[in-house]
């Protein structure tokens, strides 16, 4: 039942709000991949994606919260954002000396899925962001070379002061930048990275509550930027946030050919 | 490319201001997940509806071999560890991990089978597994899909108050109720 006025409305706000120019989603290959983090131990089937090429901004994401104030600081329900959500913003819609251009951390998951989904996106699963993040500017997967690893763990050999980098930094292969030494980053199933065989061990299963022991339980101990990120995001609750936490979103590689996506919504 | 970037923004907006509903629950209630959910007698399921009684909930998956079977005993010896008259004035809600398999008629069919067929029991499904894992992400449950079809998922009690807040939850699962979990039920019901 709505009016024609109020779709055009819509169609223009869309159009403002369309984000600006880092906000391209490249394709990113699938493929067998062998994932720090196996199931059955065996290499993971990845199919074929799209990487949003640049972590969200804070510029993007304030575009967001004006556009839908329920998740403005302040009026988020507490179940969706802890306490600390947007609290380094100079106010509940302005980041105000905050870079624009810097990720945008201290979101929730709740609240990155939500802006992933205003793109008509998602949050990367962790086995795509994996594979994305285990190219090199050369090659698709660099992480056997010591000098790669080594160059990626001087990141979290930092303390972690200062500012955040502009985004834009350090294109991969496939174009996608900034997926290591700036942030982490929420995945789609952050919540399915714990490391114990399965729930017949209740009692004394470990679902990874803090970091440490269970990075020996993982499959490639070498790669220790890898199992850090792990570590992190399985000890994290939905509602978190952290001030080196932020994310991107993903896409589905559209079904060809490419139509213009159903408009769904739901009668209520 | 440009209208199809536009057409799925604007579908974005629209599914995404859904995310929330009744905004008269409290900011920390699970209720407002605004969340698509069918019973296993075929009816739309609305959060917000359930409030008024303490909730026992969980999840499981229909296809479980494994630790469901532990999941369900458990939550049938909680509910039987209440006296008679209590367990009428709860419900206890069991949402699907897997809304790839699991169905109404399935989830029908096992409640039958589990004699969970009527009040407290509702067993239910979403519609999605991003829907899922918002609940999951709300509960406290992980959970990851293997590619032979199981789920790895850690099982938990958890009791709400008549809002929908969490007030206790357990890990201790097994063939005789938590006496936390019953007690942190039956302060409900005063």
């Amino acid at each position: 039942m709505r009016h024609p006025l109020y779709l055009l409305g819509g169609l223009l706000l869309a159009l403002i709000s369309l984000p600006g120019h880092g906000a391209d989603y490249l394709p990113v290959p699938g493929g067998r991949f062998r994932s720090a983090l196996p199931v059955d131990d065996k290499p993971v089937t990845v199919a074929p994606f799209l990487l949003r090429s640049q972590p969200v901004t804070n510029a993007e994401f304030q575009a967001f919260v004006s556009r839908q104030p329920q998740w403005q600081r302040g009026k988020v329900p507490s179940l969706l954002a802890g306490g600390s959500y947007l609290s380094h913003w100079a106010d509940p819609v302005r980041p105000g000396d905050i870079a624009p251009n810097i990720p945008v951390t201290h979101v929730s998951w709740f609240a990155a899925s939500a802006f992933c989904e205003s793109e008509g996106a998602r949050l990367p699963r962790w086995h795509e962001w994996e594979l994305a993040a285990a190219a090199d500017a050369q090659r698709a997967d660099a992480r056997q070379d010591p000098a790669w690893r080594a160059r990626i763990l001087r990141w979290y050999e930092r303390p972690a002061t200062g500012s955040l980098p502009p985004v834009g930094r350090d294109a991969n292969l496939w174009g996608i930048t900034d997926l290591h030494g700036a942030i982490y980053e929420w995945v789609e199933d952050f919540n399915g990275l714990f490391v114990t065989v399965d729930s017949r061990s209740q009692g004394e299963q470990k679902t990874l509550e803090t970091c440490g022991a269970a990075a020996l339980s993982l499959d490639d101990r070498e790669n220790y930027a890898i199992l850090m990120r792990i570590a992190m995001l399985s000890a994290l609750a939905g509602r978190d946030t952290l001030s080196t936490l932020g994310f991107r979103c993903a896409r589905d590689v559209p079904a060809t050919p490419p139509a213009a996506a159903p408009i769904k919504r739901e009668t209520s | 490319m440009k209208i199809t970037r536009f057409a799925s923004l604007l579908a974005g907006l629209l599914v995404s201001s859904q995310l929330l509903a009744a905004p008269t629950l409290p900011t920390d209630s699970l209720l407002q997940l605004k969340m698509p959910l069918t019973s296993q007698r075929n009816e739309a399921v609305e959060l917000p509806a359930l409030a008024g009684k303490p909730l026992l909930i969980t999840m499981f998956y229909g296809n479980c071999k494994t630790a469901c079977p532990v999941i369900l005993h458990s939550v049938k010896a909680t509910v039987d560890a209440l006296p008679a008259a209590q367990r009428e004035r709860i419900t206890a809600l069991l949402v699907s991990l897997d809304p790839e398999h699991d169905t109404a008629q399935s989830l029908g069919h096992m409640a039958h089978e589990q004699g969970m067929s009527a009040a407290p029991w509702l067993f239910a499904v979403s519609d999605s597994d991003t829907h899922t894992r918002q609940l999951a992400a709300s509960l406290g449950i992980r959970y990851r899909k293997l590619e032979n079809g199981e789920i790895n998922h850690s099982s938990k009690l958890i009791v709400t108050d008549r809002q929908g807040r969490i007030v206790a939850s357990s890990d201790k699962l097994g063939n005789k109720a938590d006496p936390a979990i019953v007690a942190a039920l039956q302060a409900q019901l005063k």
